[in-house]
């Protein structure tokens, strides 16, 4: 199966992404992807050791990605716990449960890291397109930084 | 590129006209230059959306260094009326009191001369923690002092001797705002806050060694205690993890509740209550805690910088002379009266991203400024200048008793670090006489010189609508960022 996407985008004061994927799921990985590029840029001195389930609920799909990213970047905020990669095994409009891998870097490392005031509600999409052939899911989410 | 009619209505004042669901035009102040770049994204749309919050007045007001946030533009001002009108957290934004002090000194360019300069910056780097999740820079509190912090602001900073009480009178509002409401915070929010008292933070946050470059008004910089060459330190932080999750939690529980409220709202970060409903007032009540957690942050930062600069040049308190010249804040929502109009009328004015810039004989206006102004403190981008200016008595008539807030972006993070790539962004810093201390190479490629607009640009503009006056000019000779 083809990964999500994500790309970053262009907006003045602060970051967000534009998501796309063939499931809600693929959408939530590549969000937390994408999330961990723009918190950590480069990543690829990182390797996994550790895990965490991550659980989170929301009213519709766009709470659900807005619950989502919060969640990925309370781990890093309080547990100093960077997401490397996901796989989210349950999705509905309500909520999501993934498994999270990741480690927790030296503070020196750690302290690299961008902060994010808010996951926020401005531009923020989740949704089902009819394309040739099919469907697929997209989505925006804008961070506050 | 934007398509908002937009139209010259004075030299440095334009005008969306009333359309639609607007209840009020927008006006924005600029130049016909700083107007080509403020058109290049969706700040217009934003000041016409901030036109449609029910009970506005006047006008949705954009300062000239405005740029596209989210809801709000990032140099919007609206006031609403009290009798009926809504409170929007958007309005205010994450960052709630996101401010900037300045402290003064009897110290010369001259006492900082390398490497004593690099020790300082060394020393303030250390003393003051950046980053995320930065915490540490004094002992973690317990939930019952913390309670005190969200109701006595900088005065509990004071209490436990980080710093003195003259900070206060020159301090926004004293430095706490009545009203607060620990009871209205959320669990969560109050975690987040235990540790992060004395912090800095990230993205645009810094500390500067600044000198004083230029003097535009020597009564007026008399009057402040600023003097040419002489060395200043700023600070520009703000609520931090707190602040961030009293926006999110008010925006949470008001978002459903928008229909209850009879609101049709344009984008649904404007998300807003009615200022006399029970939402409306458990923001207000939190908004309260947080603004006054941002100024006891900001005093302890202070304390721990008179600290490094006695520890580092090995001189005391009255040697140094570190005293507070101002403390703004710029990103709060507060009751004030102004008249529109020829009416006297209480108002909620939001600032996002604009400062209080109250004239000469205002009474909230500390009595030691009353005779010039109010101190407005306006931060330019990392590595250029900054400028001191007073409020001017337009500022009550045009722009609710407010002025501009910094230099505003002019370019994307993302066009900023394609724009960084490769380069050695702390030589080039070096190049212009500016030691910097960063937690990460990332932040300082997304506020290097050329993402922000010139903020000589942004106080001429305001001081050309009579709006603040230009007092002095302040160059980094040391940045730490977080």
């Amino acid at each position: 199966m083809t990964p999500g996407k994500f790309v970053e985008i262009d907006h003045t004061a602060d970051v967000g992404l534009d998501l796309e994927g063939a499931s809600p799921a693929e959408v939530l990985e590549a969000a937390q992807r994408g999330l961990t590029c723009l918190l950590m840029a480069d990543t690829s001195d990182l390797l996994s050791d550790a895990e965490r389930t991550v659980a989170v609920t929301g009213d519709d799909y766009p709470e659900l990605l807005k619950a989502w990213c919060e969640e990925l970047y309370r781990l890093l905020e309080e547990e100093g716990f960077v997401a490397l990669e996901s796989q989210v095994s349950s999705v509905s409009s309500e909520g999501c449960v993934g498994l999270v891998k990741g480690v927790s870097p030296p503070a020196q490392r750690l302290a690299e890291a961008s902060e994010l005031k808010a996951v926020t509600y401005h531009q923020l999409a989740f949704g089902r397109d009819e394309v040739a052939g099919g469907e697929v899911w997209r989505a925006r989410v804008i961070f506050d930084v | 590129m934007s398509e908002i009619e937009v139209r010259k209505i004075e030299s440095y004042l334009w005008e969306i006209p009333k359309t639609g669901e607007m209840r009020v035009p927008g006006r924005i102040f600029a130049s016909e230059e700083l107007m080509s770049s403020i058109r290049s994204d969706q700040s217009l749309e934003q000041v016409r959306n901030v036109a449609c919050l029910p009970g506005v007045v006047g006008w949705s007001l954009a300062m000239p260094d405005i740029h596209w946030g989210y809801g709000f533009p990032i140099g919007g001002v609206a006031a609403t009326n009290v009798d009926g009108g809504a409170i929007s957290p958007g309005g205010v934004g994450y960052d709630i009191n996101c401010g900037v002090r300045l402290a003064r000194s009897d110290l010369v360019l001259a006492d900082l001369e390398d490497p004593v300069r690099r020790s300082l910056i060394d020393r303030l780097y250390q003393a003051v923690p950046s980053g995320v999740g930065a915490s540490g820079a004094i002992p973690k509190l317990s939930r019952s002092d913390l309670e005190r912090v969200l109701v006595l602001g900088a005065r509990w900073a004071i209490e436990q001797g980080y710093g003195d009480v003259q900070d206060l009178e020159h301090t926004e509002a004293g430095g706490r705002l009545g009203g607060a409401d620990p009871n209205c915070v959320s669990d969560r929010a109050k975690q987040r806050g235990l540790g992060q008292v004395g912090t800095l933070g990230s993205g645009n946050h810094f500390l500067e060694v600044q000198r004083v470059s230029r003097l535009f008004d020597t009564t007026m910089a008399d009057a402040f205690g600023l003097f040419p060459d002489q060395i200043v330190v700023m600070i520009h932080s703000g609520s931090r993890g707190l602040g961030y999750q009293i926006c999110d939690d008010a925006l949470k529980r008001i978002r459903p509740r928008l229909a209850d409220f009879g609101y049709r709202l344009p984008d649904v970060q404007l998300a807003a209550a009615p200022l006399d409903s029970p939402d409306g007032q458990a923001y207000l009540a939190a908004m309260r805690c947080a603004a006054n957690y941002a100024w006891c942050n900001r005093q302890v930062m202070l304390h721990k910088v008179r600290e490094a600069f006695q520890h580092v040049l090995g001189i005391g308190a009255a040697k140094l002379s570190m005293r507070l010249v101002y403390d703004v804040c710029h990103n709060i929502a507060k009751i004030e009266e102004h008249e529109l109009n020829g009416q006297r009328m209480s108002l909620c004015v939001h600032r996002k991203g604009a400062t209080r810039a109250f004239p000469a004989g205002h009474p909230e206006v500390p009595p030691a400024y009353r005779e010039v102004g109010q101190p407005v403190i306006v931060p330019g981008s990392m590595g250029s200048y900054s400028y001191v200016c007073a409020g001017a008595a337009g500022a009550m008539e045009k722009t609710f008793g407010s002025t501009c807030h910094g230099a505003g972006r002019k370019m994307s993070r993302t066009q900023s670090k394609k724009l960084s790539r490769g380069r050695d962004l702390i030589g080039e810093m070096e190049e212009r006489g500016v030691v910097v201390r960063a937690t990460g190479m990332r932040t300082v490629a997304e506020e290097m010189p050329h993402a922000y607009k010139d903020v000589a640009d942004v106080v001429e503009v305001m001081e050309a609508a009579g709006v603040s006056h230009r007092v002095a000019e302040l160059k980094p000779i040391g940045v730490v960022k977080g």
